[in-house]
């Protein structure tokens, strides 16, 4: 079985929907000899002949993670996590910012940077083609949850002994003036990022 | 220690979910969107729901700032943690300008800049983590962290 998912982002991903498509069109993958399972999201078109939920429970979608053989999806941060570590062949494709598919294109950036690590990443119908015919799992050498873990005790180091206890009203003063004195660098970056905004 | 925990649903949301080692040793309370995941895990926290979607709506900014007035009078927070994305951008800065501190995660996924939340909010971020080096190069003041 392949599973494929494009996590809970709020725009589609169609590109990969069509792609996935025109592969079993192809037959270089078919849902009639092979089980094809689409987790679509957003996404407002589906590939021909596959099973296709929505977004199902995580539960459900946990133990079609255990059952797929290879798993194709987006570069986002719940999926790294799950691919680490269901240790089995999958694919990445990177959302583009370009098509409507993200805010930005921060999942490409991201997908270059794990594709020097080795990590299998498409940004073609051809490349998922090449993929597909040898399936492989890479470790990934740095995953959220870690990121996470290390985070949690950083927080608890830094924060634990930066805020003590002090009144309202001390308190609220020079850090709130030092924001004053900050708002005039806030104010000068706002055409910059205003231009980014509406780009 | 009181901290106020905001952040959007999704990826974001599962990232602040995973930092519970740092936040259940302290008093919480949730700003986040409502859904089935959200009210499911939130279940018997104390949850204000935040208006979505954020980017490039005025009306949810200025709502969500009146939201992030009522949330930190209320809950008088010694910290405001975030992961993102956009919701948070007016709970930090109004944070701040409380006295209150800050605290910001950059997202996993962010390599070679900063989330437009962060950038917004950068001034009034007074701790902010990263995972790739470039990151730290480009905005030194961020804290790099090393897996």
């Amino acid at each position: 079985m392949i599973l494929i998912t494009v996590g809970t982002e709020k725009f589609p991903f169609n590109r990969l929907m069509t792609w996935i498509d025109r592969l079993i069109e192809q037959q270089f993958i078919n849902p009639n000899e092979e089980e094809i399972i689409v987790q679509y999201g957003s996404c407002t078109i589906q590939p021909q002949g596959v099973k296709a939920y929505q977004v199902l429970p995580s539960q459900d979608f946990q133990a079609l993670v255990a059952e797929a053989r290879l798993i194709i999806a987006h570069c986002g941060e719940g999926s790294i996590d799950l691919l680490a570590k269901a240790g089995k062949p999958y694919i990445l494709v990177p959302r583009s910012g370009q098509f409507g598919e993200h805010v930005d294109d921060h999942q490409v950036e991201l997908a270059r940077s794990l594709a020097r690590q080795q990590v299998p990443i498409a940004y073609t119908p051809g490349d998922l083609v090449r993929f597909l015919q040898a399936p492989v799992f890479v470790e990934i050498p740095a995953t959220p949850t870690q990121y996470y873990a290390q985070a949690s005790q950083l927080l608890h180091q830094d924060l634990v002994t930066l805020t003590t206890p002090k009144t309202r009203s001390s308190r609220a003063l020079l850090p709130g003036l030092a924001s004053l004195a900050n708002i005039g660098n806030w104010v000068a970056r706002v055409p910059a990022v205003f231009s980014q905004i509406t780009a | 220690m009181k901290v106020v925990l905001v952040s959007s649903t999704g990826g974001h949301f599962n990232a602040l979910c995973q930092l519970s080692s740092f936040w259940q040793r302290h008093q919480c309370t949730w700003v986040t969107f409502r859904n089935s995941t959200t009210e499911k895990v939130l279940q018997g926290q104390p949850t204000f729901w935040a208006y979505g979607p954020t980017n490039r709506s005025l009306k949810n900014l200025v709502r969500n700032l009146l939201l992030s007035a009522q949330v930190l009078q209320q809950a008088k927070p010694d910290l405001v943690l975030s992961t993102g994305a956009g919701v948070a951008v007016p709970f930090l800065i109004l944070a701040k300008l409380m006295g209150i501190k800050t605290a910001f995660l950059e997202s996993f996924t962010r390599v070679e800049d900063l989330s437009l939340s962060a950038r917004l909010a950068l001034p009034f971020i007074d701790k902010l983590y990263v995972q790739w080096p470039q990151l730290q190069d480009k905005y030194p003041q961020a804290e790099l962290i090393t897996l």
